[in-house]
């Protein structure tokens, strides 16, 4: 059967007015040139990095792969953009290896995160009843704890070994449902009263396929949205736990690279380029996905578009 | 005949001690679940204290086997898993959180939690109640005023609060610590041994003014951001359109506005305690400050089971018992609530 | 001239702006002159704008209400004089001297009186702000405020209770008296009655009838979609279609002779008062009201008007006034006129 909501939903020319807004927003404008300018930090920035973060001899006078002291903690130069670090290694090259790796970690988490909600969101608030009730008692215990130290005690008790990329993503996004999945279902539930689904009812769709076909694609655009904030905070999430050592063992990323400007002793030394370098990419990673955020909620929620006074 | 706000008080009390429960028996559970060998690693721990040097005594010392029997034996391992979980509640309750393998002298967990949270609630506790204030004032003001005040208020305010503490603390001590060379560069105060004397208290205070400027900027970001919004809300209710059509001067709507928009505020005040305590933790530990931040990452390092268990369960019952505070206060503040109609509090 | 008017509005647009720069033309160029004194009626389909003007006669114009053009005045007696008359600017008028007026000689029943009460503040201590602000003695004015929702069948202890404790239709009652309770000279009451069942309808319509006749309200104007109580009440109409003032007239001049074909088709749209349910045969008007966003070109009303011409599709009738007080937005009595 034909979805009923391309019949009486979002016409194709209200779409392209959205998509033209949307470029039009300030906000988002600015937001999304940052986010594309980190992502080309990561992906064409790598094109001026050394092939392996962890080697130590490139660019040395004698061709030696022995950390020696006129090589530690180099100032930024040509050969090494950020200078090196305590272990001769490229600092520059820690930077791009490890947004490119943060970023697939929290898109990962990101995606499985928002999945598990829409799905439970889905099912607590179309069903209702016990399942509801479970699934939001659940969610409003998990928000009451906070998802930090559960997510400390988990890394903390697996060994370096198996802390791996994937493993740190799937943790990430499976501790990252609640508060999602109480949005979803209170949207879920608004829709539920809708005319259209009253009409799908009585041409005799399935639960399954109202939700689906009816109710899902009403919702889309709030899912994407609460992607967006999963995957931001995955990342705050990620170089957080990086920082203090429990992050993946398995690769370079952010808050590994944190973690060794910590040990490696930037600050004291002063040496500002490296923990400055570390820092703005996150906080301006994170500020222009707030910034695609308020720019999406502006023109998918017209409520939101006034910041009306009364006064 | 119990009133409908006794009944709501009762009502909170019964789920906040069924989430205490569950809260417990996640942390009982976890550490068990887990992979990785926390008696092999504290035994390890034992005998590096004793040699000196590293190696896994596993292999190397023949008498480990039974060394880890003792072990497991001293400490109540070898019981059936349920009586174990009611035994370690019924201790934690008493106040024996068990020792910790963290530390080769076995301290009990308890003592060590007296000896690190004074100083991580001389934190949280003023930039708390400093951050609200200001935040609330803040938000309250850019909401009232709008125009670019508010415009250029909310943008620094949401650039403020997305800042990571633990970076900023860095930034800071860099300004004020290396360059200016006006503050310390770490948290730790010396090599003084903590205690109530003045001299460690001075030392104490003079390592707490970075890590207390950290959170508090960023909780006036968050703080300020949620008050506008409520208080944007609140001037756009009919309540507010009709008294200003009653001819009710501006102060006076903002000041409805305000009085409404604080409510929940209040409610969030006791909320986010769990919060700002897990993100002061990271502030800690890369400040070296000596607090629960600092404690946690010895603990978490060397996967001392009856610690983390003690630490969680114990942070999770502050956290909980906040939130029960939040909850009871907010049935007081909101007359709605206090009447017995529940199902306006979200 | 001046001393017949109570509230005047030139040219008046008021619109709702919505996303993608569409603007709802809510009130679009209204030319009125509110008779002074008696119960008036401003009467329309809903969705026609009544609400918009009759918050604009107050000056409510908030976002996303914008004003487009127009001027809206408030005329009264001037101070201390018992024959002079002063015409008050509105828009050029300062904050605080427009609060000064506001619900001491403008007042406002709400469409939206069933939550129009702050959920946090006791009915008497809400009352008591407004008293203070308006620089009256708070004890005399909760005595009044207790009297006067004795009339409307409040209870005694209304003072001490919050919003949320009252039934929609005793918040509705309540808003009637605190809209009241300066004995505004000028009140405007937007859809009072809506919300209420039938015996509560009764009392606050007495209610305000009362004020009327006692000269405690000099003139209100009833917005209403309600054709049976404004002609059993008023001695005044004003009609409104699609965001235009299409007819105005005393009701005798209106019911007896209605000129525009929407006043028409209106009122033959009521069934006679007192006629059984299968009696009567409801015509109702055919076609649907405009969508204010997208108005029709000339006259709102020709594509539902059996008497459209070419002209009427074209451009915006004037208006045409067929005696003082009588007014009528018609291309019909354009020739009449001549």
């Amino acid at each position: 059967m034909k979805p009923l909501t391309k019949l009486i939903g979002v016409s194709k020319s209200i779409r392209q007015t959205l998509l033209g807004d949307l470029f039009t927003n300030k906000r988002f404008v600015i937001g999304f040139t940052i986010f594309l300018f980190i992502i080309l930090l990561g992906y064409v920035g790598s094109l001026f990095a050394y092939p392996d973060p962890w080697k130590i001899s490139y660019y040395t006078p004698g061709g030696t792969d022995r950390c020696t002291d006129d090589l530690r903690y180099l100032p930024p130069s040509p050969e090494h953009l950020l200078g090196t670090d305590n272990n001769c290694r490229d600092i520059y090259t820690w930077l791009v290896v490890g947004l490119k790796n943060t970023i697939w970690i929290a898109a990962l988490a990101g995606v499985i995160g928002t999945l598990i909600a829409t799905v439970l969101g889905m099912i607590a608030g179309y069903k209702g009843g016990l399942l509801d009730d479970v699934i939001n008692f659940s969610a409003n215990f998990m928000i009451v704890i906070p998802m930090f130290i559960v997510l400390l005690m988990i890394v903390g008790y697996v060994p370096e070994r198996l802390r791996t990329s994937m493993l740190v993503a799937v943790v990430i996004g499976l501790l990252s449902w609640p508060g999602p999945t109480r949005v979803v279902r209170s949207m879920v539930m608004q829709n539920k009263a809708a005319d259209y689904v009253d009409m799908a009812k009585l041409t005799n769709f399935t639960s399954t396929e109202i939700l689906f076909k009816e109710i899902l694609p009403n919702i889309a655009s709030y899912i994407f949205l609460i992607y967006i904030n999963s995957f931001s905070s995955a990342i705050f999430t990620e170089v957080g736990i990086g920082a203090i050592g429990f992050g993946p063992f398995d690769a370079v990323t952010l808050g590994r690279a944190f973690n060794a400007m910590l040990a490696g002793g930037a600050i004291t030394l002063g040496l500002w380029w490296w923990f400055m370098s570390l820092g703005l990419v996150v906080v301006f990673l994170s500020y222009s996905l707030l910034l695609i955020n308020l720019g999406l909620q502006h023109v998918f929620n017209p409520r939101l578009r006034f910041t009306v006074y009364a006064v | 005949m119990v009133s409908s706000f006794q009944r709501y008080i009762i009502n909170k009390t019964a789920t906040y001690i069924v989430l205490w429960f569950l809260a417990a028996f996640l942390n009982f559970l976890l550490p068990r679940i887990m992979p990785g060998d926390p008696i092999g690693r504290y035994l390890e721990t034992l005998y590096n204290m004793g040699q000196g040097t590293t190696g896994g005594i596993v292999q190397v010392v023949p008498e480990a086997e039974k060394l880890r029997q003792q072990v497991i034996e001293q400490f109540g391992l070898d019981k059936p898993p349920y009586t174990q979980f009611f035994l370690w509640l019924i201790n934690f309750l008493r106040g024996d959180w068990g020792y910790s393998l963290a530390f080769p002298n076995l301290p009990p967990v308890i003592d060590l939690v007296k000896q690190y949270l004074p100083p991580t609630l001389m934190l949280l506790i003023p930039s708390l109640v400093i951050s609200w204030v200001v935040g609330n004032y803040l938000g309250a003001y850019m909401a009232l005023k709008g125009g670019k005040v508010d415009k250029i208020g909310l943008s620094s305010m949401q650039f403020i609060s997305l800042i990571p503490a633990y970076w900023l603390i860095i930034v800071l001590v860099f300004i004020f610590g290396v360059y200016y060379k006006i503050l310390p560069v770490s948290g730790k105060p010396g090599y003084m041994i903590p205690s109530l004397s003045f001299d460690y208290i001075k030392a104490l205070l003079y390592h707490w003014i970075l890590p207390m400027t950290t959170i508090t900027l960023i909780g006036i970001g968050g703080w300020s951001i949620g008050m506008r919004a409520y208080v944007i809300y609140q001037l756009n209710a009919n309540y507010m359109k009709y008294s200003k059509a009653l001819g009710l001067p501006q102060r006076v709507l903002g000041r409805y506005a305000f009085r409404n928009a604080i409510i929940p505020q209040f409610i969030a005040f006791a909320m986010s305690f769990g919060g700002l305590f897990a993100g002061n933790l990271l502030v800690e530990m890369v400040y070296g400050y000596p607090g629960m931040g600092s404690l946690l990452s010895m603990i978490l390092g060397r996967l001392d089971i009856f610690g983390m268990q003690a630490i969680f369960t114990f942070t999770a019952t502050m956290i909980l018992v906040a939130n029960y505070v939040a909850d009871i206060m907010y049935g007081f503040l909101d007359p709605r609530i206090r009447r017995g109609i529940t199902e306006v509090v979200e | 001239m001046a001393r017949d008017i109570v509230s005047k509005a030139q040219d008046l647009r008021l619109y709702y702006i919505l996303p993608n720069n569409i603007y709802v033309k809510a009130v679009d160029g209204v030319n009125i002159e509110i008779p002074r004194g008696g119960f008036l009626g401003l009467v329309g389909e809903s969705g026609s704008g009544k609400t918009t003007l009759a918050e604009g006669l107050l000056y409510l114009i908030d976002p996303p209400m914008i004003k487009i053009s127009g001027k809206i005045f408030y005329i009264r007696k001037r101070e201390g004089s018992s024959t002079e008359y002063e015409t008050i600017d509105l828009e050029t008028l300062p904050q605080h001297r427009l609060d000064q007026l506001r619900g001491v000689e403008l007042s406002l029943i709400p469409q939206y009186a069933m939550d129009a009460l702050n959920p946090t503040m006791k009915i008497g201590s809400f009352i008591k702000d407004v008293a203070r602000y308006h620089g009256r003695d708070v004890d005399e004015i909760l005595n009044r405020a207790l009297e006067r929702f004795k009339l409307l069948g409040l209870p005694s202890d209304i003072l001490n209770r919050y919003p949320h404790e009252l039934s929609g239709g005793m918040r509705q009652r309540t808003v009637v008296g605190i809209s009241t309770l300066l004995n505004p000279k000028f009140l405007v009451a937007d859809e009072p009655v809506s919300n209420l069942d039938v015996v509560q309808q009764h009392i606050v319509i007495d209610f305000l009838t009362e004020l009327v006749e006692k000269k405690i309200v000099e003139t209100l104007l009833m917005v209403t979609h309600d054709l049976h109580l404004i002609l059993e009440k008023s001695r005044y109409l004003l009609l409104m279609y699609g965001g235009h003032i299409v007819e105005t007239g005393s009701k005798e001049e209106v019911w007896s002779e209605p000129l525009h074909p929407y006043t028409k088709m209106f009122l033959e749209s009521i069934p006679p008062v007192g006629s059984r349910i299968e009696e009567k045969r409801i015509r109702g008007i055919p076609g649907n009201p405009p969508d204010l966003r997208y108005p029709p070109p000339g006259c709102r009303f020709h594509p539902r008007c059996p008497f459209a011409m070419d002209i009427c599709r074209r451009k915006e009738p004037p208006e045409i006034e067929v005696r003082p007080g009588r007014k009528v937005k018609c291309w019909l009595f354009v020739d009449r006129k001549v």
